[in-house]
């Protein structure tokens, strides 16, 4: 039938090979046509695995959140800012050098990863390397912390990326007294005032600035309901270099002055509460020891918790505290702290430095133990805390540092000298929690070539043993964490990104 | 002139036939695997729904309510994964696992992962698996 329509009388030859013709053509059909399929096919196999790299690297993003808390719920670390606070501020715009930025790596696989970036816009970051705004554009509310985090999927072709970024809460409570009191504040016979840990030499100081009374040390109380809830002098010369402050709605007979230079004001309208909980949750305790009585050096390790489960008792010249590693220590009592002439607590008569500062030894008595705070003929460095203690220092002690409890009585010509570096300043366990995550963020704020690479994951444990079949058992747990992965070097370009040079567009 | 051409047209057509029969073949195998490509992404993406809801729903309960102790003893479940292609029924069966685990020292982080397992007449067993940690404050 084609041949007749093809055919052109006296020119048969023309015809021939006409079939082969055809056939070329309808297989050029079926291969565009199959093509088509192929393509489809190979783009449909891509989304999928784009979309399962995703889910993974926003898992690993994720991740990268939580192992971002365990770093800020570590003692001093709650101060962590997307920069290395080594510099006086923060530099605009911010350059790789000074970022500090974290990598976690994932042992069960090599090609996942996470960079979490820290914008801190809470009261335990200095002022100067604080954050209203993350470069997302998300607006960071005081006394917040905005974490952001990039899963990274490394392929063979291409990156994956998902970035997460989570909003979370910073508990605590300031230092803001030299005594600060829920129930009463005793100075019969006392001296309260200030210095500065971070001067060459402590040097207390008095007649601190009226106009800026929270620069000098001050005392105060909750209590707004007994008459007489702060009494200073009466036994002996006392002074108190700073602010009185009494509760919103105290009368007038809550301060009793029998006499005492009071060289700052009385301020009312005070609503500073203990509104967090002195325990430490079993998964923070780093070191856990019995009550003792020590006579001797207590070494500690900065940035560990402690939790001593009993009374606490230190006696004699040779009891001391150590802690190492510039950080602070922070030790939870199940009972009762005592210091029983105890004149070199925190090794002071070998001088008096920013190394003995009073954060460095903050010791916190448990809520539920309702122990008590003695301090007698001892002179120490640190902070000391509890909701329902009963606080006496005597006998010509002398405190470099803050107390807060229920009643504290401060006699027997004994000194609080408050540290004004606690002003401001959040101390204490941070208790940081997530308050809510979102997605895909734009992250323009990972810029970093350089990483500050941080053991973030504890190392991996054997998997759990498989539940019960139809499944097979789980692929064998990693083994340990392998060492960090090197820290990607970015293109090279110099655009900023965290790309192969190959990948980079 | 004529006897030069004689049997040329059964050659011709053996010659087309052989083409178009290797080019079908050969499409033939493609169209197939396009197939099993449309079956698999398909429960694949059924996989990884059902992986992402599974880890959304654990991560969502929060840190103590991952217990190893209670999580990994829920056992093994079994999803029906219905759909239709071209007006005909197939389904796939998918069993998944959940697991939490502490890490030690402390104990601090739970690490959760999800598997999802299936089988199809593509061939093979699959398995969709995802993982990520939770810290205890959350």
């Amino acid at each position: 039938m084609l041949n007749r329509f093809l055919t052109i009388p006296g020119r048969e030859l023309h015809k021939r090979g006409i079939g082969l013709v055809v056939v070329m053509a309808a297989v050029s059909i079926l291969a565009i046509f199959t093509g088509a399929i192929l393509l489809t096919t190979v783009q449909t196999m891509r989304a999928v695995n784009d979309g399962e790299a995703t889910d993974r690297a926003r898992y690993a993003a994720y991740s990268g959140i939580q192992s971002a808390l365990a770093r800020l719920n570590q003692p001093d670390e709650a101060r962590w800012s997307h920069c290395v606070q080594t510099i006086s501020a923060p530099p605009n715009p911010m350059t790789s050098t000074y970022e500090d930025v974290m990598q976690v790596v994932f042992a069960s696989d090599p090609n996942l990863q996470a960079i979490v970036t820290v914008y801190n816009n809470s009261k335990y970051c200095d002022p100067i390397f604080r954050s209203t705004n993350a470069p997302d554009g998300t607006v960071i509310p005081f006394g917040k912390i905005y974490i952001c985090s990039t899963g990274i999927v490394e392929g063979k072709k291409r990156l994956e990326l998902t970035s997460v970024g989570s909003m979370a809460n910073a508990g605590g409570f300031e230092f803001n007294n030299a005594l600060f009191a829920t129930g009463s504040v005793q100075i019969p016979f006392g001296t309260i005032d200030s210095f500065d840990s971070q001067t060459s030499a402590w040097a207390p100081t008095l007649g601190g600035p009226p106009g800026a009374p929270t620069t000098a040390a001050g005392i105060g109380t909750a209590n707004r309901y007994d008459p007489g809830v702060v009494v200073v002098g009466g036994s002996g010369p006392t002074q108190v270099d700073g602010p009185v402050r009494l509760p919103t709605g105290h009368n007038g007979a809550a301060l009793t002055n029998n006499g005492a230079s009071l060289l700052g004001p009385i301020m009312g309208g005070y609503t500073l509460a203990f509104t967090e909980t002195f325990e430490l949750p079993a998964e923070e305790v780093d070191t856990a020891v019995s009550g003792f009585t020590k006579t001797n050096t207590w070494n500690l390790t900065g940035g560990k918790y402690y939790q001593v489960d009993g009374n606490a008792v230190f006696s004699g010249n040779g009891a001391k505290v150590s802690v190492s590693g510039g950080k602070p220590a922070i030790v939870f009592i199940k009972g009762s702290l005592t210091l029983q002439n105890c004149t070199n607590f925190s090794n002071l008569n070998s001088g008096k430095d920013s190394s003995k500062r009073p954060e460095l030894v903050q010791f916190y008595l448990v809520d539920s133990y309702n122990g008590s705070f003695t301090m007698n003929n001892s002179k120490g460095s640190f902070l000391v805390a509890g909701k329902g203690a009963t606080m006496t220092i005597d006998a010509a002690s002398e405190l470099w540092g803050a107390a807060m409890g229920k009643n504290i009585t401060l006699k027997g010509a004994s000194k609080v000298h408050w540290d004004t570096r606690l002003d401001g300043i959040l101390k204490g366990r941070a208790d940081i929690a997530v308050e809510r995550t979102v997605s895909n963020t734009d992250l323009g704020s990972v810029t970093a070539q350089e990483i500050s690479v941080q053991p973030a994951l504890p190392p991996q444990a054997p998997a759990p043993a498989p539940a019960p079949a139809p499944a097979p058992a789980p692929a064998p747990g990693p083994g340990p964490a392998p060492a960090p992965a090197p820290a990607p070097s970015g293109c090279g370009c110099g655009c900023g990104c965290l790309m192969m040079s190959a990948e980079c567009v | 002139m004529r006897l030069t051409f004689r049997g040329h047209n059964l050659l011709e057509v053996v010659i087309a036939v052989t083409i178009f029969s290797t080019a079908v073949i050969l499409f033939l195998g493609v169209w197939s695997h396009y197939y099993s490509a449309q079956t698999l992404g398909r429960n694949r993406l059924a996989a990884a729904s059902l992986a992402r809801a599974l880890m959304e729903q654990r991560v969502a309960t929060g840190f103590r309510a991952c217990d190893p102790a209670i999580i990994n003893s829920l056992g093994p479940g079994v999803v029906l994964s219905e759909s239709e292609v071209r007006g005909k029924p197939t389904s796939c069966r998918m069993v998944y696992e959940f697991y939490s685990e502490d890490r030690p020292p402390q104990n601090r982080f739970r690490r959760l992962r999800v598997r999802v397992q299936w089988e199809d007449y593509v061939g093979g067993q699959k398995v969709q698996s995802y993982e990520t940690y939770l810290y205890r404050t959350n």
